[in-house]
C-alpha cells in the first residue's frame, strides 16, 4: 500500500497540486484522469522523486518514506515509464536493461546471467520479448514493453505509466492491456495516467480524477461497468463530469453580431494525421478549438498559416481560395497569427527587438524602402519602440536581444506585431501559455477588441477555461478530426469532456 | 500589401525619442566589445603557439620577429600581405554569409578552385575589347563558384542532405576535375605549359597598383565587395531573410520567408564570392590558371570568417591578419628556421580560441550570477547520501519478490 498525503506543490503563484490525498492498493490498476495542466504529471513526478513537494508526505506500507531522487524511488520499488522512451536503439534489450547496473563476473560484464533473468521475467509476465533483440528493430509497442520490463528488472512493484497508449496502435493497446492485467494478477500496482476515458474504464479497478490541481473525484470501477451497456455509459458520463465539471466562466458579452463568413475550411486534410476538417468563422466571431494536446491542433494551425501543405479540401478567406497561397500572400491578405510555440516559430531569440518586430514586414513600407532595395533600420526601431510604448512592454532598448525580455513581454511584442497586420483572420494559438495573470488579461482583452473590430478569430487552447471564457462557438478536436461543435451559450461539459477524450460515440448514446 | 499600413502608421506615430538614446550607445559598446574579443582571440592564439615554436627548436621571439618583418617589414612584405589577404577576404565573406544563413560552407576551397579555373579559361579563350574582358573573366569566376555551390544547395534545400558532407565531397570533386582538365591532353590544358591553362589576355588581367611590387587591383575589389556584402547582409530585405533563416528557420518560414529559396540563394552567393576569390588570384597574381594555385585559402577562410565574427568588416581585418601570417611564413622559414607549417598551427589555434569564447562568456556570466547570489533551488533531496542526518528510512532494496534487481 502506497499513500500520498496532503501533497502540495506550487510554482510561483500557480498551485499545481493542492493537498492531494491518494492511496494505491497492491495488485490493482489505478487510473489517473485529468486534463492538460490538471496536475497529473506533477503528482507523478513527486512520487518518482523528480519534484520535491512543498507540503505533504508519502507512506509506504504504513511507514513514512522520503523520496528525494529517482534513485530513492527505484530503491522503494517505484518505476516510471515516461511517454518518451529512454532506450538506446543500437543496444539489445538485455544491454538496455542492465545499463547502469551491469552484472559483473571477475570484473567482466556478465550478460549471460542477465539474459537468463530477463528471459524469465519476460516469460513470467508474458511480455514476448527476446532479450537478444536490438531495440531499434522493435515496434513501438514492444519498446514500451521493454521499458516496463526495465522497471520490473530494477525491482519495481509500483509502475507509473504516463499516457502509455498515446503512441500505440489499437492492437498494441490490446497487448499492453494484457500485460497490465497480468501484472495486476501477480500483485503489482499499476498507475495508469490517461486522457482516454474508454481505456481507463476498461482497465482500471479504481480511478482518481484530478481537476485544477486537486482531486476532483474518485471511484471504484465494478466489473459489470466495463461491459458495453448503460452502466458503462453512465460511468463514462460521470467521469467526464468529474474531469471537466466546474463553475463555468461567464460567456463573452455578445456586443457584436457575427457578420458574414470570413473563413471557410472545407474538408481540409494534410494527408497525414489531420482531417478532413470543416468549419467556418464569421466576422466578429471567436471560434474556440478545444482538445487534448496532440490531436491535430498544431497541424491545423500550420495548414491555415500555410507552412503545411493542404492535400485535400479547401480554405477560403473572404471569398478567395487561399488553399495554395504562400505564407507571405496570406499574411499580406489579412492573416495574423500568434504562434503556439513562441520560441520555436514566433521569434528569433538572438536577434534584437527591432528585427523581431519586422518578421513578416520585411517587404512592406516603411521597413523596405526604394522597391525593397534597402531595409530601413530606423523604421524597424521606430516600429519596435512604438509597440514597446503602446503595449507597455518592459524592455531595455529596441536593439537588445529579445531573449532579454520576460516571456510575457515577448508575447506582448508578438501580439502587438500581429495586430499591426490589421488582420481579418486571426489565429491565436495557446496565446497565454506560460503567461502570468496580467499578461493573460492583456491578451484576452486584445482578442476581445479585435473581435469587436470585426475580425474572425480562431482561438486554439489547451486551457478549456480560456476557450469557454472567450469563444462564441467551440469545436473539439480529437484524433485529427472535429469531434463536435457547440455554441458557448449552451455548453454541456459532459459532452465536451466526452468529445475531448475520444468518446464521441458515448456522447450520442447519452444524448439519445 | 497596403493592408498593414494604417495600423503600422499608428504604431509609428506613438514612437518616442527614447529609441535614439537607446540605440546609439549600445551600438558603440558592441563595436568595442567585438574589437576586444577579436584581440583576445589573436593574443590567445599567438601565446598558445609559443610552446609549439619552442618545441620545434626555435626561439619564439625570433619566430615572431621573422613573421613581423616578413609581413610588414618593407614595401614588398606589405604588398605580399595584402596579396594574400585578397582571396582570403573573398572566401572569408563566402563562409561568413553562409554561416549567417545557418549553413556551414566547408566547400569554399573547391568553389575557389573552380572559380579560378573558369576565370583562367575565360581570360584566355574569350576575345573581348578592353576592360570588358576582365569583367567577363571575373564574372566567369563568380558564376563558376556559384554553380559549384548550387549542387550542395539543392541537395540541402530539396533533400535535407547535410551541407558539411556535400561541400567537403564537392571539394574533392573540384580538385580532381580541375586536375583532369589541365592534365597533359586535357580539355583546357595549355599547349606550352602542363598543369595550366593558356595565359590570359593582357586586358583580362587585374592591373598592378603599386609598382614594383606584385600588388594588384584585386585587393581594392575585395574591399569594395566587403562593403557591398556588409550592406546586403545588414541593410537589405534579402540580408534580413538570410539572417532570420540562420537565426530561426521555422520562425522565418512562419513569417512568409521561403527558407529553401533563401538557402539556395545564400549558398550561390557564397560560392560565387569564393569563386571570385579564385578568379582574382588567377587574374591578379598568376596570369593563368595553375593547378593547385591555392595554398588552401578556402580552408583558412573558415578561420577568417569565425575570427571576423561573420561581419564583413571583421572578416576584412581577420583576412589581413591571415594574409600577414601567410606572407610572413616565408621569412619564418628562412630567418628563424621554423617550418612554414607553423602558420597552419596558428590558424588552428585561432579556431580553437574562437570556439572557446562562448565558454569564456558563460564562465564570466556565471561568475556574475554567483556574485549576485542567484537564488538556488531548495536543495531538499539533492543532498541525499551526503547528508546522513536526514531521515532516510529507505526499505530493503530487494523488496518483495523483485527479480534480479541490483
Amino acid at each position: 500500500m502506497l499513500r500520498m498525503c496532503g501533497i502540495t506543490k506550487r510554482y510561483g503563484t500557480v498551485v499545481a497540486n493542492d493537498r492531494i490525498d491518494l492511496s494505491f492498493a497492491h495488485g490493482s490498476v489505478h487510473g489517473l484522469l485529468g486534463e492538460n495542466g490538471a496536475g497529473k504529471s506533477t503528482l507523478m513526478k513527486v512520487l518518482f522523486g523528480l519534484v520535491t513537494p512543498d507540503e505533504g508526505f508519502i507512506e509506504k506500507d504504513g511507514r513514512r518514506v522520503e523520496i528525494g531522487s529517482a534513485a530513492d524511488s527505484i530503491r522503494l520499488g517505484i518505476g516510471m515509464v515516461q511517454q518518451h522512451f529512454s532506450l538506446i536503439d543500437d543496444f539489445t534489450v538485455a544491454e538496455n536493461l542492465v545499463l547502469g547496473h551491469e552484472p559483473r563476473r571477475r570484473g567482466l560484464l556478465d550478460l549471460d546471467s542477465a539474459h537468463q533473468q530477463i528471459q524469465e521475467l519476460s516469460d513470467r509476465y508474458r511480455f514476448r520479448i527476446d532479450p537478444l533483440q536490438r531495440v531499434g528493430d522493435l515496434a513501438v509497442g514492444a519498446r514500451q514493453r521493454v521499458e516496463i520490463l526495465k522497471a520490473l528488472y530494477h525491482g519495481a512493484e509500483i509502475l507509473i505509466l504516463d499516457e502509455p497508449t498515446a503512441a500505440l496502435a489499437p492492437h498494441e493497446v490490446d497487448e499492453l492491456s494484457r500485460v497490465l492485467l497480468e501484472l495486476r494478477e501477480q500483485g503489482r500496482t499499476v498507475i495508469f495516467i490517461s486522457h482516454k476515458l474508454g481505456e481507463v474504464v476498461s482497465l482500471c479497478d479504481r480511478v482518481t480524477v484530478l481537476r485544477d490541481g486537486a482531486v476532483g473525484g474518485e471511484r471504484e470501477i465494478e466489473a459489470s461497468e466495463r461491459e458495453p451497456g448503460t452502466a458503462r455509459t453512465d460511468l463514462v458520463g460521470e467521469l467526464a463530469r468529474m474531469m471537466v465539471g466546474r463553475d463555468l466562466p461567464e460567456p463573452p458579452p455578445h456586443d457584436t453580431v457575427a457578420g458574414d463568413v470570413v473563413v471557410a475550411v472545407v474538408d481540409a486534410a494534410d494527408g497525414e494525421r489531420l482531417g478532413p476538417v470543416s468549419f467556418t468563422i464569421s466576422a466578429g466571431e471567436i471560434l474556440g478549438v478545444a482538445g487534448v494536446e496532440g490531436n491535430g491542433q498544431t497541424e491545423l494551425i500550420e495548414l491555415l498559416v500555410g507552412v503545411r501543405r493542404c492535400r485535400k479540401g479547401r480554405i477560403e478567406l473572404s471569398g478567395d481560395d487561399i488553399t495554395h497561397w504562400s505564407v507571405r500572400r496570406r499574411l499580406e491578405s489579412g492573416l495574423g497569427h500568434i504562434a503556439e510555440d513562441r520560441h520555436g516559430t514566433a521569434i528569433a531569440e538572438h536577434l534584437d527587438l527591432a528585427h523581431n518586430v519586422t518578421l513578416g514586414f520585411d517587404r512592406i513600407e516603411p521597413m523596405a524602402r526604394a522597391r525593397r532595395t534597402w531595409l530601413s533600420l530606423v523604421s524597424m526601431k521606430r516600429f519596435a519602440s512604438g509597440l514597446v510604448t503602446r503595449y507597455r512592454i518592459q524592455a531595455g532598448g529596441v536593439t537588445d536581444p529579445i531573449s532579454s525580455l520576460s516571456g510575457g513581454n515577448q508575447q506582448k511584442l508578438v501580439v502587438g506585431r500581429e495586430l499591426c497586420r490589421s488582420p481579418l483572420f486571426f489565429i491565436a494559438a495557446q496565446p497565454t501559455r506560460g503567461l502570468d495573470v496580467g499578461a493573460t488579461a492583456f491578451v484576452h482583452e486584445e482578442l476581445a477588441n479585435l473581435r469587436r473590430k470585426g475580425a474572425a478569430i480562431l482561438l486554439v487552447s489547451l486551457e478549456l477555461n480560456e476557450v469557454l471564457a472567450l469563444a462564441d462557438r467551440i469545436i473539439v478536436m480529437s484524433d485529427g478530426h472535429v469531434a463536435g461543435e457547440m455554441a458557448s451559450s449552451d455548453v454541456d461539459t459532459v459532452t465536451l469532456g466526452l468529445w475531448m477524450t475520444g468518446e464521441a460515440s458515448t456522447s450520442t448514446a447519452l444524448a439519445s | 500589401m497596403t493592408r498593414g499600413n494604417d495600423a503600422l502608421a499608428e504604431a509609428l506615430a506613438s514612437a518616442t525619442e527614447s529609441i535614439r538614446s537607446a540605440a546609439s550607445p549600445s551600438g558603440s559598446s558592441k563595436l568595442l566589445g567585438s574589437a576586444l574579443s577579436f584581440l583576445a582571440i589573436l593574443v590567445g592564439a599567438l601565446v598558445l603557439a609559443i610552446p609549439v615554436v619552442y618545441l620545434a627548436g626555435s626561439n619564439p621571439l625570433d619566430a615572431y620577429g621573422a613573421l613581423l618583418s616578413g609581413s610588414v617589414g618593407d614595401r614588398r612584405a606589405i604588398a605580399e600581405s595584402l596579396i594574400s589577404m585578397t582571396p582570403l577576404l573573398f572566401a572569408g565573406m563566402a563562409v561568413a554569409i553562409a554561416f549567417q544563413t545557418g549553413l556551414f560552407n566547408i566547400g569554399a576551397e573547391g568553389q575557389l578552385v573552380i572559380g579560378g579555373l573558369a576565370a583562367g579559361y575565360a581570360g584566355a579563350s574569350l576575345d573581348l575589347p578592353g576592360p570588358l574582358h576582365l569583367v567577363a573573366a571575373l564574372l566567369a569566376g563568380f558564376v563558376g563558384g556559384a554553380l559549384w555551390a548550387l549542387i550542395p544547395a539543392l541537395l540541402k534545400a530539396r533533400r535535407g542532405v547535410h551541407e558539411v558532407i556535400t561541400t567537403i565531397m564537392m571539394n574533392f570533386v573540384a580538385f580532381s576535375v580541375s586536375q583532369y582538365l589541365v592534365k597533359p591532353g586535357g580539355l583546357l590544358v595549355s599547349k606550352t605549359q602542363p598543369q595550366a591553362t593558356e595565359k590570359a589576355a593582357s586586358n583580362a588581367l587585374l592591373p598592378r597598383i603599386w609598382e614594383p611590387t606584385r600588388l594588384h587591383a584585386g585587393v581594392l575589389l575585395a574591399l569594395a565587395v566587403a562593403v557591398v556584402c556588409w550592406y546586403v547582409i545588414y541593410r537589405t530585405p534579402f540580408g534580413y531573410r538570410l539572417r532570420l533563416t540562420g537565426a530561426n528557420a521555422k520562425a522565418a518560414e512562419f513569417s512568409g520567408i521561403s527558407t529553401k529559396r533563401t538557402i539556395v540563394q545564400a549558398f550561390m552567393l557564397s560560392g560565387g564570392l569564393a569563386g571570385l576569390g579564385g578568379a582574382v588570384e588567377v587574374l591578379g597574381v598568376h596570369g593563368r590558371y595553375f593547378d593547385s594555385f591555392s595554398p588552401g585559402y578556402g580552408f583558412d577562410s573558415i578561420a577568417v570568417a569565425l575570427l571576423g565574427a561573420l561581419n564583413p568588416f571583421g572578416v576584412a581585418v581577420a583576412a589581413l591578419f591571415f594574409g600577414m601570417l601567410r606572407a610572413g611564413s616565408i621569412r619564418l622559414q628562412s630567418d628563424a628556421g621554423v617550418s612554414r607549417d607553423m602558420v597552419t598551427v596558428i590558424s588552428g589555434l585561432v579556431v580553437a580560441c574562437v570556439a572557446l569564447t562562448p565558454l569564456v562568456r558563460r564562465l564570466r556570466s556565471g561568475a556574475t550570477h554567483r556574485r549576485r547570489g542567484r537564488p538556488t533551488e531548495p536543495s531538499d533531496g539533492a543532498s541525499i547520501g551526503l547528508d546522513g542526518s536526514r531521515p532516510v528510512p529507505v526499505t530493503d532494496p530487494a523488496v518483495g519478490g523483485s527479480v534480479g534487481s541490483v
